[in-house]
């Protein structure tokens, strides 16, 4: 019995040290993440299993600028990871499409957007993703989910829904959408922009 | 000077390099350590403020955090929780949870003046946290409820009180 350990302890060090510098690599630098759903296509399109790398460095003193892409957690439901572009930041004035109404933001919040604005009521087709201890434990059958899994534990790695227009207290933003790293040919920087004349800043 | 050279050249400059990436790689993983479990697993808070008088001290308390419940949803009425501001993200409030989604919450308005109160239903996905000192406290009676993904953990116990300074003075 203990010969098995003293066998195994240099591989389950090695794993748990591998651990912490990822995880403490990705709360710090950044992280790869993928999409589901179409509300940011065509700039992210989830159909084609991108990959993007979302960096932590704007987390440091919440500086964002206006057409940022931004992963963020959703005030809806705390487990469910969003993909957005950041429309409006604090003080602005913004139109709201659906009911022409113009509404301030008040300080501490943003608002934020799908691309596809238009395809945002079908976006709600998978169930809530948790990127915790219960997807591990859930999805163990093929190697691919369990790799998939483990990665997202040290928080390399997770899914993301998205949909809707929201306005949202900027605590809840998790990251900020820099390139998409794969698949190859798809391999781009994802460039800020806004969309016209909905936005007056202060 | 050619023996300064000599010299130089007789330092075991590989076995040291090797000794010093060791050292540095062990003050990273402590780090790395350190930093996991204070930001998933558990943490102290330095919280002070007049808006949780009497729980928490107005000159500050060394306050133990727990970051797992937090994150696995088992946050309940009652729990004081560490939350970021909803007003400026930079800041980390603490303030005690007093509706969890769907229950329906009375307060009152304006509690030195008047005896008004209202009553909110906490919408999906948010907490209604309030001050225990309703009288000196920013909190959802200003800012509505706020949604339940900028708490970052709860609050299960107080440190400084093992360290008393009070005991001091007379």
């Amino acid at each position: 019995m203990a010969r098995a350990l003293a066998f195994a302890w240099p591989y389950a060090k090695f794993c748990i040290v591998g651990g912490l510098f990822g995880r403490t690599f990705a709360d710090w630098c950044a992280s790869v993440a993928s999409v589901d759903g179409e509300s940011m296509s065509p700039t992210l399109d989830g159909h084609q299993a991108e990959r993007m790398l979302v960096e932590k460095r704007c987390l440091y003193t919440y500086d964002f600028t206006r057409g940022d892409v931004v992963v963020l957690l959703s005030p809806r439901n705390h487990r469910e990871v969003l993909v957005k572009r950041l429309i409006a930041l604090p003080g602005d004035w913004i139109q709201v499409p659906e009911n022409q109404e113009i509404r301030q933001i008040p300080q501490g919040h943003c608002w934020v957007e799908g691309d596809n604005a238009a395809n945002s009521s079908d976006s709600r087709s998978y169930g809530p993703v948790s990127y915790h201890l219960s997807a591990l434990l859930a999805c163990s059958h093929e190697f691919h989910t369990l790799v998939r899994a483990a990665l997202s534990i040290c928080g390399l790695y997770y899914t993301s829904l998205t949909f809707l227009c929201l306005q949202v207290p900027l605590g809840l933003m998790q990251g900020r959408v820099t390139h998409v790293v794969w698949p190859p040919q798809r391999i781009r920087r994802v460039d800020r922009n806004m969309p016209e004349g909905r936005i007056m800043s202060q | 000077m050619s023996g300064f050279f000599r010299r130089l050249a007789g330092i075991p400059w590989r076995s040291i390099a090797g000794d010093a990436f060791s050292r540095a790689l062990l003050v990273a993983q402590a780090y790395c350590a350190v930093h996991v479990v204070d930001q998933h697993l558990c943490s102290l808070a330095f919280v002070r403020g007049p808006s949780m008088l009497p729980a928490i001290n107005l000159a500050g308390d060394v306050l133990a955090v727990d970051r797992v419940s937090a994150r696995l949803g088992r946050v309940e009425n009652g729990d004081v929780v560490l939350m970021i501001s909803p007003e400026d993200p930079r800041k980390v409030v603490a303030k005690r949870v007093l509706g969890m989604e769907g229950d329906s919450v009375t307060y009152l308005v304006d509690p030195g003046n008047s005896d008004a109160s209202k009553t909110v239903v906490v919408p999906q996905g948010h907490v209604w946290v309030q001050g225990d000192n309703i009288y000196a406290s920013k909190d959802s009676r200003q800012f509505g409820a706020v949604p339940y993904g900028l708490i970052t953990g709860k609050i299960f116990c107080r440190v400084s009180s093992v360290i008393s300074f009070a005991s001091l003075s007379f």
